[in-house]
């Protein structure tokens, strides 16, 4: 059996994007895993186990990042002297590796790594790579043909079967809570709920009423936490000059303070610049960045709210939910919830998914991936 | 406990052993590192909950009333008035299978229609 391409020293490089041959292993068994995937532009999330069981047998977020190790790198700098990393492993040794991220504002950005990416993981989820693989993977609301079809042109030959379902609906069937179905007092989220998940390239709010949403019920906005990190890293820039941060040092502030709602000050953020420690006033910066957030996804909130019925938009109101990274910006949910009531809505709730943001989607794409039947897996085909 | 009170604590013990033994006494990245480890296993043991609850709920009997397992983690909605929103079905739950069958039957509508990039 061939191994996976990561250990291939004759892999392709980003600069001859060329791609990455898919290793098809000869099946000798009968074992399907069935997956939930979470390609986020930033972070991913994988759940996998198999078919007929409610085990879990892998469980991962990783950033959504290819490393390809640069030449001349010194064997032994380099983990069993791999020439392409992954995720955590990638970041980690970002000053050896060219860093590719496969994915921009939700959809296929670079092919070529988005195959290994993809192959990396098939590999966690069987490292034998003898099971049959039946993925459901997450994309963003209204996602174009041509979208849909990288996606499944980059899963050849890796994966078996695919669904491809937006995201704001995976998330809607992963917050909801089985065992409270039926129960008083319990609202289902997939019976009347809009949900609004900010990930990184993009804000998808989605209004699920009983049915599978329409291309109506979802609204997809391509501006999300990487539009925040670059309105940021310009704010620093224009009040810190040579301040010598990175993105991914800006997007660690932005995660750790951003926030929403009227200015806060002082925010003290502790920085290394040029070798020395510096304490920097952000509260301003921060705050401009997060709430141009605010004002790209009110308009789409109260769009698809009066899109509902007159029957169902007080319930709906009061089962707005927050999810993806975006749902930990300070002061979001009772930003949202002011401005709707300030608008004379009737008695809005905006709450947030919680700590566990990043896993919805995936647990509801595996939840997906075992009530699906037979005859509605699509294959792949070559 | 709340979350909000959790993070509060949090955020009081770490400003307390700052103020008793220095503001160095504590490494950022070392806590970072705890904190991203401990949520990590929090959020592991959370999924492992959520995928073996509907296998509990299948084996009790229907008149039992199954006290959900607390979530800290989410804020979790408000008991509300019943919907009278009509779901189009009989009162058993919806069913995932169904669901996707409806996106299935849409894209198959869709498949000419422009579509947000």
């Amino acid at each position: 059996m061939s191994t996976p391409v990561i250990a291939d020293k004759n892999v392709s490089t980003p600069a001859a994007q060329t791609p990455s041959s898919p290793v098809r292993p000869v099946k000798t068994t009968s074992k399907t895993m069935l997956a939930g995937f979470d390609l986020g532009t930033n972070k991913s999330c994988i759940l996998a186990g198999p078919a007929g069981s409610n085990d879990l047998a892998l469980s991962k977020v990783l950033p959504t990042v290819v490393g390809y190790v640069k030449e001349g790198i010194v064997d032994g700098i380099i983990a069993g002297n791999a020439t392409i990393l992954f995720g955590e492993e990638a970041l980690n040794n970002m000053l050896h590796v060219d860093l590719i991220a496969p994915i921009a504002e939700g959809v296929i950005a670079h092919p070529a790594a988005t195959r290994d990416f993809f192959q990396r993981i098939r590999s966690l989820i069987d490292p034998t790579g003898l099971a049959e693989i039946r993925i459901v993977v997450g994309i963003p609301a209204n996602t174009s043909d041509k979208a849909r079809e990288d996606i499944r042109q980059c899963s050849l030959g890796i994966f078996d079967r695919i669904l491809l379902v937006p995201e704001p609906f995976l998330s809607a069937l992963g917050f909801r809570d089985d065992t409270r179905i039926g129960q008083n007092g319990y609202v289902d989220p997939v019976t009347n709920s809009l949900f609004i998940d900010i990930g990184g390239g993009t804000s998808d709010l989605c209004r699920v009423q009983g049915c599978f949403p329409s291309r109506e019920d979802q609204i997809c906005i391509p501006f999300a936490g990487d539009a925040i990190d670059e309105i940021l890293h310009n704010e620093l820039n224009r009040l810190y000059p040579n301040n010598g941060l990175s993105r991914h040092k800006v997007r660690e502030i932005k995660e750790a303070h951003a926030y929403v709602g009227p200015v806060r000050k002082p925010i003290d953020v502790r920085v290394i610049m040029g070798g020395k420690a510096h304490m920097l006033e952000l509260g301003e910066a921060l705050g401009r960045a997060a709430n141009t957030l605010i004002e790209k996804i009110y308009p789409a909130l109260t769009t698809l709210i009066a899109r509902a019925s007159s029957d169902s938009v007080t319930t709906l109101l009061q089962n707005i939910i927050v999810t993806g990274g975006g749902s930990q910006i300070k002061g979001i949910d009772a930003v949202l919830q002011k401005r709707l009531t300030d608008d004379g809505f009737e008695s809005p709730k905006v709450k947030l998914a919680g700590l566990d943001y990043k896993r919805y989607v995936a647990i509801g794409a595996l939840k997906a991936a075992r009530a699906a039947r037979e005859n509605q897996w699509q294959y792949l085909l070559t | 406990m709340t979350p909000a009170t959790a993070e509060e604590e949090f955020l009081q013990a770490l400003t307390s052993v700052r103020a008793t033994y220095g503001i160095t006494s504590i490494d950022e990245d070392a806590l970072k590192e705890i904190v991203a480890t401990e949520g990590n296993r929090v959020a592991d043991a959370f999924v492992i909950a959520e995928l073996i609850a509907s296998r509990l709920a299948a084996q009790q009997p229907a008149t039992i009333s199954i006290s959900a397992t607390p979530k800290t983690s989410i804020s979790k909605p408000p008991p509300s008035a019943p919907t009278t929103f009509p779901t189009g079905n009989s009162s058993s739950p919806l069913s995932i299978a169904d669901f996707i069958d409806g996106m299935l039957s849409q894209e198959k509508r869709d498949v000419h229609q422009p579509a947000h990039p």
